[in-house]
This record gives C-alpha cells, sequence and structure tokens, in this order.
C-alpha cells in the first residue's frame, strides 16, 4: 500500500514537471512589474508580436515579453540619444537596458549584450556606428520611434522615408 | 561612469566568450513540419534556439522539402524581432545581412496555398528541411 501511495505521488510528480504551467500574459502580470503601463499595453496589443509570442512555448512567453517591452524602451532612449548627439556634438551618456522587478532567466545577459553594443557604438565616438546598430536586423529597425506622434519606425526615420 | 565601463567590458568579455563557444558562423540542421495553407496558418518552427552571438549575417538554407514547393521562412529573436519575411525554394538561401546578436528561431510556412493533403480535406502540412549558418 505504501507502495502504491508512494507510485503515486511519483507519478503526480513526474506530470508535474513535464508539464510547464501556462503564464498570465497580461499587462497586469507581475513579470511588468518595474515597466511603464502604457509600453507594456502596446506591445501586448501589437498583433504581430502577440503572434509571435503566443507561437512560442508558455514557459518562454514571459521572458519574450519582458524583453520586447524593454528593448522597445531602450530603442527610444538610443535612438533620442543618438539624436541628441547629432544636435549636440555630444556623445550621450550610457542607455540603460530597463530591468522588470522580477526578471525572468536569461534576461540579464540579453539586457547587458545590448548595454554592452551600446556603449561599444558610443565610446567609438562616431555617430554612424550608433547609426549602424539602430538599423541592425532584430534591432531597433522595427521599432515605432515615438507612437505619440504617429507609426514611423525608427528604421523608416533613419532611412528618409518618414518624417516624425 | 568608470565602473559602469567595467561592467560593460566584463560583459563584453562574456559576449566573447559566448561567441567562441558558439563558433561564428555555426551553423545547424533541423526540420518541421509546416502548414500548406498559410492563409489560414501561421509559421511553424522547430523551437530549435540558435545563438548568434556577434552583429553579422544570419542565412537559412531551405535544403529539401515533402511535397516540393517555395517557403516563406524568417527567424525571430527571443525578444519577438523578427527577421523580415523571405521566400525560398529547394536548394535556396534566404540572408539577412547587419542582423542583431540574439537568440533566433527558424520560422517557415509555405509561400502560397498548396494542396498538399491530396484528396483529404484541408491543404494538409509539409516537411521544411533546413540549415541554417549564424
Amino acid at each position: 500500500m505504501n507502495r502504491l501511495a508512494s507510485l503515486l505521488l511519483l507519478s503526480i510528480v513526474l506530470v508535474g514537471c513535464a508539464s510547464e504551467p501556462a503564464r498570465e500574459i497580461s499587462p497586469t502580470a507581475e513579470g511588468f512589474v518595474g515597466f511603464p503601463p502604457a509600453v507594456v499595453t502596446e506591445r501586448l496589443g501589437d498583433p504581430v508580436f502577440f503572434a509571435a509570442l503566443t507561437a512560442q512555448p508558455p514557459a518562454e512567453q514571459m521572458r519574450m515579453a519582458q524583453l520586447q517591452v524593454a528593448s522597445t524602451l531602450f530603442c527610444r532612449e538610443y535612438f533620442a540619444a543618438y539624436r541628441d548627439w547629432l544636435i549636440t556634438g555630444l556623445p550621450p551618456d550610457d542607455v540603460t537596458f530597463i530591468r522588470p522587478k522580477y526578471p525572468e532567466p536569461g534576461f540579464e545577459d540579453f539586457a547587458l549584450s545590448w548595454e554592452a553594443l551600446a556603449e561599444d557604438a558610443i565610446t567609438s565616438n562616431d555617430p554612424a556606428v550608433v547609426h549602424d546598430q539602430l538599423l541592425a536586423l532584430g534591432g531597433c529597425v522595427d521599432v515605432i520611434a515615438d507612437p505619440a506622434t504617429g507609426p514611423a519606425t525608427i528604421g523608416e526615420i533613419l532611412s528618409g522615408q518618414s518624417i516624425s | 561612469m568608470k565602473n559602469r565601463f567595467v561592467g560593460a567590458a566584463l560583459a563584453a568579455v562574456g559576449i566573447m566568450f559566448v561567441a567562441g563557444a558558439a563558433a561564428y558562423g555555426a551553423t545547424g540542421d533541423g526540420s518541421f513540419s509546416a502548414t500548406c495553407d498559410p492563409a489560414s496558418y501561421g509559421f511553424s518552427t522547430d523551437g530549435k534556439t540558435y545563438q548568434h552571438s556577434a552583429k553579422g549575417t544570419v542565412s537559412i538554407k531551405q535544403k529539401s522539402t515533402n511535397p516540393v514547393l517555395t517557403s516563406s521562412v524568417k527567424a525571430i529573436s527571443q525578444n519577438g524581432n523578427s527577421l523580415p519575411v523571405v521566400n525560398v525554394s529547394d536548394g535556396q538561401t534566404a540572408t539577412w545581412a547587419n542582423v542583431l546578436p540574439g537568440q533566433y528561431k527558424v520560422y517557415a510556412r509555405s509561400s502560397s496555398s498548396v494542396n498538399c493533403n491530396g484528396w483529404l480535406p484541408g491543404n494538409g502540412n509539409y516537411t521544411f528541411n533546413y540549415s541554417i549558418t549564424y
């Protein structure tokens, strides 16, 4: 009887380990604490991004969502820093990748790698290096520069396809 | 500022280590089932993650398909940023230059609606065999 109970308990544990619980991906989820709510809502409301998000395994979705929000904020700050550099002639300070209160595993590595890329570009003392970074694929190029002023992306603005 | 710089330098060392481990220009192979009905279904992936460690080129070759057709392929990074869709046939390679570092997964589906299902209902799926250089 004890053996039967042990086997039953073991099977419950194994089933529990095998299936990843679905995480809540909504603007009020705990994983988004520390981010501006408006940007969380904006990104989760993007149908293209949300389709990519929901195509991921449930265990990976919160990390992707956190990184999407944080990288959007980072790209906007990086783009603003680049524009200031062109106007003032002075290299910007470091651009920070905002961390949520409860970062998912892998978040920090990604944040550090993007901060390092920006730091390298800024310390090159050449705005063209930042310009190139902002146009790199898989990065800031498709980020809407300022949703309050229109849908133009950073890439479109830098390519002269849109005035913002 | 100085401490920040040291932190960034350490991070850069970490990236170099990862790059060495992952071997810049590394290759991988995969295969998965994808839809022949792009009007009704989205992209599929095998879920494999490829660590693109330094900004540069990523390419995906459609090695073969069954049944033979033209695919729409793309890659999506861990933060959800997507490389633009490129259509490729068997033996052709989609290449993206100037790609930021990140962990990317390969996605594909038929580029147009094709009946891969014979007399069965619906258009069904096909097998997408690929290799990736990252």
